[in-house]
């Protein structure tokens, strides 16, 4: 198959392209990775995500789809005989798609809140509600992993992939606000969890290095803190 | 864990008039599943409610064989999974993930639409503005030349837009304007008409009059909270 049936619009810091590496690499797929420089997007981006304009795109057969977890899906259904990404019993899927919904909608919001946050107070209360959420994922990770590494189970599925994508940005919020938001002993399953789902096979390759991360990180949030400081003078 | 077979106690944990509540009871409809239906009052919520959904404490929840699910797209994967017959999303992996798109453009997009009916003056007139937006992507890309958001027959993107056709007029009335006008957007328009008409759909409607009623009071209680 030529490595231009599969192609990949994505950025390196972008945890919702990471997914779309993760699941390519899940089910051997060659692909041809497009990086994207999210100042000057590309006209092949423009066209092929024209509502949202955004990363990640997967291009199969010159069709896109966007939505990382739709894409996901997508991977999953489009090459049905690699592993399998999400679990085959209608009922696990369900509390899979459950546990990616509550990422995507309540802890990612709070963990990008903690960025946003202006002053020491609010930065507290936003690293608070960070942890919060984890405690609440730490539960659902013993329930769903049943004992197993992943939330999966002996290997990485949807839901190790909807969480373990933010790991590096996690360790970006860490750094940058001198906390641990991952704590051994408050969810010493998760801790375990993300040592495992970052030496995992399809995610070595592909996760940005956690100190690239903090120095990408550091450039565009002081700037904008920058900014910030600027016009409100 | 295995799934609860087809044949096993299905019941729908909902409230009027939420629009989420009506998904639900749009594909039980759809799919002709035998269900027990709970009204929760939503300001002194069940015990059962909050042992079913203890993470968001919200409606619907639909409980299958003992088995919760919550979150109203998950529940409707969860039907079209385990109750196959009149399938809500095509076969293809293609069409399916652009009908997941759709649904999570119309998922995300209604707090814009919300902020019409919870805001007055300058505030409203910028969120109907963002609104009409929405309306024209939804117009031009999501449904084209296409009868239904699903293509001839209606599916997942059309449930989770239904709100569209059967709440939207009566927020326009409470809220005290119109966003989605017949001719700037025809094709919604005639859509919105077309899924009324829907077997399945027109007997799920909520009472428009008693909408009406219930939406005004809330608009009202609004306006007083924010009006200094």
């Amino acid at each position: 198959m030529a490595t231009s049936d599969v192609k990949l619009l994505g950025a390196w810091p972008s945890p919702f392209a990471l997914r779309v590496h993760i699941a390519l690499n899940i089910k051997s797929v060659d692909y041809e990775c497009i990086e994207e420089n999210l100042r000057a997007k590309s006209q092949l981006l423009l066209q092929s995500n024209p509502v949202h304009k955004k990363v990640p795109v997967l291009i199969h057969h010159d069709k896109p789809i966007c939505e990382s977890l739709a894409i996901v899906q997508y991977i999953d259904e489009a090459w049905s005989s690699a592993p399998s990404i999400l679990p085959s019993d209608p009922y696990d899927r369900a509390v899979a798609r459950f546990w990616a919904a509550y990422i995507d909608d309540k802890w990612f919001p709070w963990l990008n809140g903690v960025a946003n946050a202006q002053g020491a107070e609010a930065k507290k209360a936003a690293l608070d509600q960070v942890r919060e959420g984890l405690v609440v994922l730490e539960e659902a990770f013993g329930k769903c992993s049943e004992g197993k590494d992943f939330f999966s189970g002996d290997r990485i599925g949807y839901v190790d992939i909807a969480l373990g994508c933010f790991l590096g940005w996690v360790y970006v919020a860490e750094k940058r606000n001198d906390v641990k938001l991952l704590l051994e002993d408050k969810m010493p399953g998760l801790a375990a969890w993300a040592n495992k789902f970052c030496e995992d096979g399809a995610v070595k390759d592909v996760m940005p290095d956690k100190d690239e991360l903090l120095e990408f990180a550091n450039m565009v949030l002081d700037a904008r803190a920058k900014l910030n400081a600027s016009s409100n003078n | 864990m295995t799934s609860s077979t087809m044949e096993e106690e299905v019941k729908l944990l909902g409230a009027w008039p939420s629009p989420y509540s009506y998904r639900v009871l749009w594909a039980l409809s759809l799919k002709d599943i035998k269900y027990e239906y709970v009204e929760e009052d939503l300001s002194n919520k069940s015990d059962l409610l909050l042992k079913y959904n203890p993470v968001y404490k919200k409606i619907p929840v639909l409980v299958h064989g003992g088995k919760p699910i919550s979150e109203s797209l998950v529940i409707l994967e969860y039907m079209e999974e385990t109750w196959p017959q009149n399938p809500l999303l095509p076969q293809d992996p293609y069409d399916r993930a652009m009908a997941r798109f759709w649904a999570k453009f119309g998922e995300d997009k209604s707090p814009i639409f919300m902020a019409i009916f919870i805001t007055v003056g300058e505030e409203q007139e910028k969120a109907a503005k963002e609104a009409k937006e929405q309306l024209t992507i939804l117009e031009e890309q999501a449904l084209g030349e296409k009868r239904f958001f699903g293509g001839d027959k209606i599916g997942l993107t059309d449930i989770v837009l239904g709100w569209l056709a059967g709440w939207l007029d009566v927020i326009e009335e409470a809220a005290g304007l119109k966003l989605l006008e017949a001719e700037t957007f025809p094709r919604l328009h005639a859509w919105v008409q077309r899924f009324k008409e829907v077997p399945g759909i027109k007997e799920q409607l909520p009472d428009r009059d008693e909408m009406l009623v219930y939406y005004k009071q809330k608009r009202e209680m609004l306006i007083a909270s924010v009006t200094p």
